[in-house]
């Protein structure tokens, strides 16, 4: 048996056969041509392939945005890389105001399919301004999805699918997923796929057998379920049964199936690599309770990185952003409620 | 003593899980210093050096080339001139699995379980390398199931011994002991006169002029005294003792510490008209005359006399040693301390809580909290006048 694709070759498969179908498909980013290909690599082989569809841009994020809106607007499928996740915010206006805004501001026939890639997380000592993960910045803006695979998804099949929409998609990748093998399961914890019908599935992954009822929900997405799939290997040899459930889509998540799952165990906590405090966790746990509320045994616990600059130093960096240790934290809180 | 040291491979870059040794500066048993380099390894962004922490003999645990994950054991130094190579990979190969095997904490889900339930693991018999989750439930199925404690009594018991654990026949009535010889004894004679399992037996009364008389049929057997209780106890001319006197909670208070000092424990008298609801909890030593209710979910404590339609309602909680004239009523979970006295036809509102040792006049209706030691007085007492002639 092959060695299953890493994260990063899922998400350089799903560009290169987009790049194959869809002949109107265009990348804009530093320092994406080859021989460099990305910062991280994401569009390797791709300027080769295709080499007047892929576009070196000055370093401006939003004019490297609204050139990909204005593509959209006018029948290209564009793709924006944005080197690293931090600088989204340069391209915040671009994205929230003029991206998610323009279709219905138009009125009826103009679709705006642009994809905006960029990857986030701490974990490489890159410092304060390399390593956060602002990703809840662009939650909640109307018309303007948030998506992010977890390790343990296709990330091939999930690029595709936000490849294929009308919408403007802000995907999110994860530095220090790239290189891992995309997490297939061991003997510890089995894996599935539970389709959802916006098209992004909901990965599941469980350290006990199906005929056994779990102890605690974990519920993250992209970075975060590096640790958490950690959490589970080490949990399987403490017989703490523990399901976890990965969303793709993180600004419409799937409520429905994941408080089907939080009833199930009845014990529920939410990790996020983002700053706590007015995040991603905080507003799902909010939905969960309204929809949970007295079937639980313990209130919503969260794991996430603390609200400080994350530092370059290995052990301080470990110490503010989201780890196993913080997430055991957070399951034994709940666990012992 | 031979101290050994193990060094790690370091963890010198956050990008790098691995280091590749270059070289050794050092051959097998050779002496180093402390802060001399030891060897050079090489990751994906530099070469660096590895320091020895302290003076020793050297022996590396790999050779030249290999490349070794971050936290591997990398070289040893022993303090021992003598010490062999062999010697050496023994002893690391040993503390590696001591680490691993023996002394292995219980898993985490034993260890929920055990606080949870309030049990000290060290006492759980682990049925595997681990204490686990079977382990402790099994210990605590063994510990607090009313039945298998009732089974293992059972299986202990004698050849021909009776599996009830009891010292009572199935006919046996339990015989009471009243203390005081008033109307309060004349009120529970009545009332036992109408139980099945309970019959009086005799009266104590302080009164040296009543000492010799009988009341209703029954002999005064002597005065509440300490040493009385003690020798009819020991007779065993009674099963279990009740005060009669409502007018003094003091004393009810002191006999009933009497009493229990003397390990003779009280009864409760309960008319067969009285209404007990579902989950009620009674202490013992009661007085509860007919047409009482302790309704459900009300709490009783020790030692309480409830003159005729006393109506303690619902998750109301009545403490010890009080005493209840006929008709008080309180409304739903109301709160009474200890030794207070209530005069005939009261009313309580709901959530009302009552102080210890207050006392509340006939007629009241009782709206709002009364602390302790307080008297309330019914400030619409009647008044009245002769009758215009006609």
């Amino acid at each position: 048996m092959s060695r299953p694709p890493t994260y990063l070759e899922g998400l350089q498969r799903a560009l290169h056969s987009h790049f194959e179908n869809e002949p109107k498909a265009v990348i804009l980013g530093e320092d994406i041509v080859d021989p460099y290909g990305g910062a991280f690599k994401v569009t390797k082989g791709l300027s080769s392939s295709f080499p007047d569809r892929v576009f070196s841009m000055p370093i401006c994020e939003s004019s490297i945005t609204g050139m990909g809106i204005g593509l959209a607007l006018r029948g290209f499928k564009p793709v924006v890389e944005l080197m690293f996740g931090d600088f989204s915010t340069l391209a915040a206006d671009q994205l929230v105001n003029h991206a998610a805004k323009f279709p219905a501001m138009y009125g009826q026939g103009v679709s705006l399919p642009l994809v905006v890639r960029t990857p986030m997380g701490g974990g490489r000592g890159y410092g304060p301004t390399h390593s956060q993960s602002l990703e809840k910045m662009f939650l909640g803006i109307p018309n303007l999805s948030v998506v992010s695979p977890s390790l343990a998804h296709d990330t091939e099949k999930v690029l595709t699918n936000a490849l294929n929409r009308e919408e403007p998609t802000l995907f999110i990748e994860s530095k220090t997923l790239y290189p891992l093998p995309i997490y297939k399961g061991n003997k510890e914890v089995s894996i599935e796929s539970l389709a959802h019908k916006d098209g992004y599935p909901i990965a599941i992954a469980r350290n006990y057998s199906p005929d056994q009822k779990p102890d605690l929900l974990i519920i993250a997405y992209g970075g975060a379920s590096l640790p958490v799939l950690e959490t589970l290997e080490h949990y399987k040899e403490e017989e703490i049964h523990c399901i976890a459930a990965f969303p793709a889509n993180l600004s419409s998540p799937p409520l429905e199936e994941l408080a089907t799952l939080g009833a199930l165990a009845r014990r529920i906590v939410i990790a996020d690599e983002g700053h706590e405090t007015f995040s991603w966790y905080s507003e799902l746990s909010h939905s969960l309770q309204q929809i949970l509320f007295g079937q639980l045994e313990a209130p919503i616990q969260h794991a996430s990185a603390t609200c400080e600059l994350i530092p370059s130093n290995f052990e301080q960096e470990t110490e503010v952003i989201l780890s196993k240790a913080k997430i055991e934290a957070a399951a034994t809180k709940a666990l012992e409620w | 003593m031979v101290v050994r040291t193990i060094t790690n491979i370091p963890q010198a870059n956050a990008n790098d899980q691995s280091a590749i040794i270059t070289s050794w500066q050092h051959s097998t048993g050779s002496k180093v210093n402390k802060g001399e380099v030891v060897c050079t390894l090489e990751n994906t962004k530099s070469v660096f050096d590895v320091y020895a922490e302290e003076e020793g003999y050297l022996y590396p645990l790999h050779n030249d080339g290999e490349s070794l994950p971050v936290g591997a054991a990398l070289y040893v130094i022993s303090s021992d001139k003598d010490d062999t190579e062999k010697a050496v990979r023994d002893w690391v190969n040993a503390s590696a699995n001591t680490s691993s095997s023996t002394g292995a904490p219980p898993t985490k889900k034993a260890i929920i379980l055990a606080k949870r339930h309030n049990i000290d693991l060290s006492l759980v018999p682990s049925g595997g390398a681990r204490v686990s989750e079977k382990d402790v439930q099994a210990y605590l199925a063994k510990q607090s199931s009313p039945s298998s404690r009732k089974k293992a009594a059972i299986a202990n018991l004698p050849r021909g011994a009776d599996t009830v654990l009891d010292s009572y026949k199935s006919d046996h009535k339990q015989n009471v002991l009243i203390i005081g010889a008033g109307n309060g004894a004349v009120q529970i004679l009545d009332a036992l006169r109408q139980s099945d399992t309970q019959q009086a037996v005799g009266l104590l009364d302080d009164d040296p002029d009543l000492s010799d008389k009988t009341v209703m049929g029954l002999p005064i057997l002597g005065g509440c005294d300490s040493q009385t209780l003690a020798s009819l106890w020991e007779k065993k001319s009674f099963d279990a003792a009740i005060v009669s006197i409502s007018t003094n909670n003091a004393f009810r208070k002191l006999i009933c510490e009497r009493l229990k000092e003397a390990g003779i424990p009280l009864a409760n008298v309960i008319h067969p008209r009285a209404y007990i609801g579902m989950n009620a909890k009674l202490g013992s030593g009661n007085v509860i005359l007919a047409f009482c209710q302790i309704a459900a979910c009300a709490e009783i404590g020790d030692d309480n006399f409830l003159s005729a339609y006393v109506s303690i309602e619902h998750h109301s909680k009545l403490g010890n040693h009080n005493s209840f004239g006929p008709g008080v009523l309180t409304s739903s979970s109301v709160q009474i301390a200890d030794q207070c006295k209530f005069g005939t036809g009261v009313f309580i509102e709901p959530w009302i809580s009552i102080g210890s040792k207050s006392v509340i006049a006939s007629g009241c209706t009782i709206t709002q909290d009364v602390s302790e030691n307080t008297i309330v007085k019914s400030t619409n007492a009647p008044s009245s006048k002769p009758l215009p002639k006609q």
